[in-house]
């Protein structure tokens, strides 16, 4: 038989086993998953109004940056941030930590990822280390999402997925999100992924290689990337955050790195589960190219952010309600607020987290030296919400018995 | 310890050195001595790892480039079982720059999203082979169904079809080497061929 024969019952072959592939494939077409109709917000009466702030990072390490947490079903949170001698220094690490929301009692700091595990697992050289984000996939089941470089700066960053199965007491390994076909690198993570209902999740990632934009990553129950649908245009937006609506609505908020534009935070809509986004809108908020974190406070339109309050600087951290899903924006609190002759953006990388809206979880990098904790309830946000006389306001996107008397 | 990306490592390196020192035998030795000098460790951490760390992992079609490349100057082929250089830029080069500028944000559209299990591409390379077949071109459709092959069996890391199809080295070493070959009939010398 000659060579042509031989190619031929090869190719064959190999269409055999594609077709096989292709069909054995589960195809994803997810619709956003609801959460569960969290309490509401607009309850009176029960605790008294309380709010509290401490460092809770430790002192193991001189900086530290990028803050993320979940709230799990048992009712702990497990907090997770990066830290080294300084940002992208060969000893940087992720480290955890777990609080007991019900006795407000921290566990002790613990080193969980290291640069040289993560290089012999995932068999390749790794020279720094970077954000984290934890998702709670399952019961016990954590994912932990950070990002690596091989090479170069933060430019150079991939993503990398570690599971637990104990809700974080061990790890697993590494595996690599392969996310560019460009020597796959250049995507980050900030933050935390949305659930489709096939029990498929979304990440929502950034490049930031040459074009900087927005992606919303697909990926399947075992973490592997099975799509992906951009957000932005390049050199416009990163770190988007993403809260789905309905099935298929979706808002997103996303960090302006438009240096010709006005510096405002970006706003976008999709109306298809996530696959494609409307043009990037920008909003009154100011945004000096800072992240935010945002989440919903129940199934309507009522969104809380926390953000950078100023064109330019990161010197303030800034407390918003929005009553028309993150359209328009009314200023609650501040928590933090620095001169701006002080030191260069001293307070970034915020992330608010719920534990079923009693109490109101906030961790920030203050001054990269901390990692800085805020926790308010229920009825201290709705103090602010009633001193800013929003109360009528929400009255009006959705029924409930605040007043602003 | 990953054999794909330590044997292509070895053989892309060997097919460079052969082809620059215009070795004609001892190809085989050359990809065993590579081979082994690919795992010895420095700080832990072995040479293909952190070369692997530079350039990610080949794709199946660079890799098997290579190999031929490697065959055909270890037997001394020459004629029709040439390596049809000319067809490489046509198929690969306007496949690199559909894809690269594209992934990297120059637009909302991204053609990286195709190799996401999506019938188009197979079926795509599935016809291009086919027709390679017919045309009597045996080498690509060889590589074509190779990345098939790979591609449905999770031979590398990645789930998308492209980067089994094509990597950046290969689109950058094809690239060069048109310039260099343009070069070359400009000023009435060949480069490529120089011998020293």
């Amino acid at each position: 038989m000659n060579k042509t024969l031989w190619a031929g019952l090869y190719l064959i072959i190999a269409i055999g086993f594609s077709g096989y592939n292709y069909f054995s494939q589960i195809v994803y077409e997810s619709k956003f998953s609801r959460a569960p109709e969290p309490n509401s917000i607009l309850k009176e009466g029960g605790n008294a109004p309380f709010f509290h702030s401490a460092f809770v990072s430790g002192n193991l390490t001189k900086e530290v940056h990028s803050a993320t947490a979940v709230s799990l079903s048992n009712g702990e949170l497990l907090l997770f941030w990066y830290g080294g001698e300084r940002e992208g220094s060969a000893d940087v690490a992720i480290y955890s930590r777990r609080l007991n929301t019900e006795t407000a009692q921290w566990g002790n700091v613990r080193k969980i990822v290291e640069r040289q595990q993560v290089a012999g697992s995932l068999q390749r050289n790794i020279r720094k280390l970077g954000n984290p984000i934890a998702y709670e996939y399952g019961q016990n089941e954590i994912w932990l999402f950070f990002v690596s470089v091989s090479v170069g700066g933060w430019a150079g960053s991939s993503i990398n997925l570690q599971k637990s199965f104990d809700n974080g007491e061990t790890w697993g390994k590494p595996q690599r999100l392969i996310t560019s076909p460009f020597l796959n690198i250049s995507t980050l993570v900030k933050e935390r992924p949305i659930r489709y209902q096939d029990g498929s999740i979304g990440l929502p990632v950034y490049h930031e290689f040459l074009g900087k934009f927005a992606e919303l990553l697909h990926l399947d129950q075992r973490g592997q990337v099975v799509n992906k649908y951009r957000m932005s245009k390049a050199r416009e937006a990163i770190q988007p955050v993403v809260i789905p609506r309905s099935e298929s609505q979706a808002i997103a908020l996303m960090r302006n790195v438009n240096d010709s534009s006005d510096h405002r935070l970006w706003y976008s809509q999709s109306a298809d589960s996530g696959k494609s986004w409307q043009p990037l809108e920008p909003l009154q908020v100011p945004n000096p190219n800072a992240a935010v974190t945002a989440i919903p406070l129940d199934n309507s339109d009522l969104l809380l952010m926390v953000f950078n309050n100023h064109p330019s600087e990161r010197i303030d951290l800034t407390l918003a309600l929005s009553m028309d899903a993150g359209k328009n924006w009314n200023l609650l609190t501040e928590f933090e607020k620095e001169p701006e002759s002080d030191e260069h953006n001293p307070f970034s990388y915020p992330f608010l987290v719920t534990t079923n809206n009693e109490q109101f979880h906030l961790f920030y990098t203050w001054k990269r030296k901390k990692i800085k904790y805020v926790v308010f309830n229920q009825q201290q946000l709705l103090s602010w919400i009633k001193n800013k006389n929003l109360g009528t306001k929400i009255l009006e996107v959705k029924h409930g018995t605040i007043s602003d008397t | 310890m990953e054999l794909y990306p330590i044997l292509s490592q070895a053989v892309v390196i060997s097919a460079v050195i052969a082809s620059i020192f215009k070795l004609q035998r001892m190809t085989l030795g050359l990809l065993i001595i590579l081979a082994v000098i690919l795992v010895i460790p420095i700080n832990q951490i072995a040479i293909w790892q952190y070369s692997r760390a530079l350039v990610g992992d080949f794709s199946i079609s660079l890799s098997l480039v290579a190999v031929w490349a490697l065959y055909l100057k270890g037997q001394n082929i020459s004629g029709g079982d040439k390596i049809n250089w000319q067809l490489l830029n046509w198929i690969f080069i306007p496949l690199g720059l559909l894809l690269y500028p594209f992934a990297l944000g120059l637009t909302m559209i991204d053609p990286y999203v195709f190799g996401y299990n999506h019938g188009l591409l197979i079926v795509l390379i599935g016809l291009s082979t086919s027709i390679f077949l017919f045309k009597r071109e045996v080498m690509l459709a060889i590589i074509f169904s190779s990345v098939l092959l790979a591609y449905s069996t999770n031979l590398l890391e990645s789930t998308n079809l492209w980067d089994y199809l094509i990597d950046p080295l290969l689109f950058l070493f094809l690239v060069i080497r048109l310039i260099l070959s343009i070069i070359t009939r400009m000023i009435g010398f060949n480069i490529l061929k120089y011998k020293r």
